[in-house]
């Protein structure tokens, strides 16, 4: 067990860490600190998913945004993700979003109290609970990607 | 986590709130999205996105637009409050209230981005 003390005086008990890590002397944490087991790896990963998460966010506004300038730039945009590296982006952009949507429902129910008058649900209920709304939220995004606006393209050609 | 005090911190429910629902709604939604749109749709798949038309049609619904304006704002304010901490997790130490409000900033920012282009999304009719 040691003290650090950090710029603003602060000082904080670190407490010996599971699973291998051994502190340091020095103030604050040592740079490599989440590789010294799974488990922080994983922590640190899932902090990161949340970079991904945005960028996407973004794109997909940038992309909503090509709208206004009409067919061609908004087709440009369109074709441009085809390219190779974008799709590579956009797959680990994928393992990063559903690592995070793991992480973040299973966390739910250990952090959300459900309950049904006098009852209260156990975690794993509410963790099943969370992930069928997953399943379900996903379904519905399917199905409106898949066959949402189809309408609007009755009176053109089918697309190759 | 420490805190010092001051304006950032007082706020801390809120922006811990809006991190909480932006986690929420993007691992509800966000997979199914960059699955269809950006890997399958990008390989083939005649997805809505991918076509002009379908998308005008698709947005032209306030509805759509609004849940786009929570599902990308959420998006960015999830980022602010996980990336501050991962700041200091990386081991900054100083600067924090510098930190948190470029964070917050770019989320708000961002969100008023949002706003403007959903906001001037033609109709539907192409």
């Amino acid at each position: 067990m040691s003290n650090s003390q950090i710029k603003s005086g602060w000082i904080r008990n670190v407490a010996p860490a599971p699973g291998g890590y051994h502190g340091s002397d020095q103030p604050g944490l040592p740079f490599g600190w989440w590789n010294a087991n799974r488990r922080y790896t994983i922590y640190m990963l899932r902090e990161a998913s949340s970079v991904f998460v945005a960028l996407w966010a973004l794109r997909f506004l940038m992309q909503l945004g090509r709208l206004r300038r009409g067919k061609e730039a908004y087709d440009g945009f369109v074709r441009a993700q085809r390219h190779p590296l974008w799709v590579l982006f956009n797959l680990i952009s994928l393992g990063f979003a559903a690592l995070h949507s793991v992480t973040f429902l299973q966390l739910a129910g250990v952090v959300q109290t459900v309950r049904l008058g006098e009852r209260k649900l156990p975690p794993e209920q509410v963790t099943a609970g969370a992930f069928a709304g997953w399943a379900a939220a996903s379904l519905t995004v399917i199905g409106a990607l898949l066959f949402g606006g189809l309408r609007s393209r009755k009176s053109e050609t089918e697309e190759v | 986590m420490a805190h010092e005090h001051g304006e950032v911190d007082e706020l801390e429910p809120l922006w811990w709130g809006l991190f909480a629902a932006g986690g929420g709604l993007t691992a509800m939604f966000t997979p199914a999205h960059i699955l269809l749109q950006n890997v399958l749709g990008a390989i083939g798949l005649p997805v809505a996105t991918s076509s002009y038309e379908r998308t005008r049609h698709l947005t032209a619904n306030p509805i759509v637009r609004l849940y786009l304006l929570a599902l990308t704002s959420l998006s960015l304010f999830h980022w602010a409050h996980r990336f501050r901490y991962y700041l200091m997790d990386f081991g900054v130490s100083g600067g924090r209230r510098a930190i948190a409000a470029a964070c917050y900033g770019s989320a708000i920012l961002g969100t008023l981005g949002a706003l403007v282009t959903l906001l001037r999304l033609p109709g539907g009719k192409a």
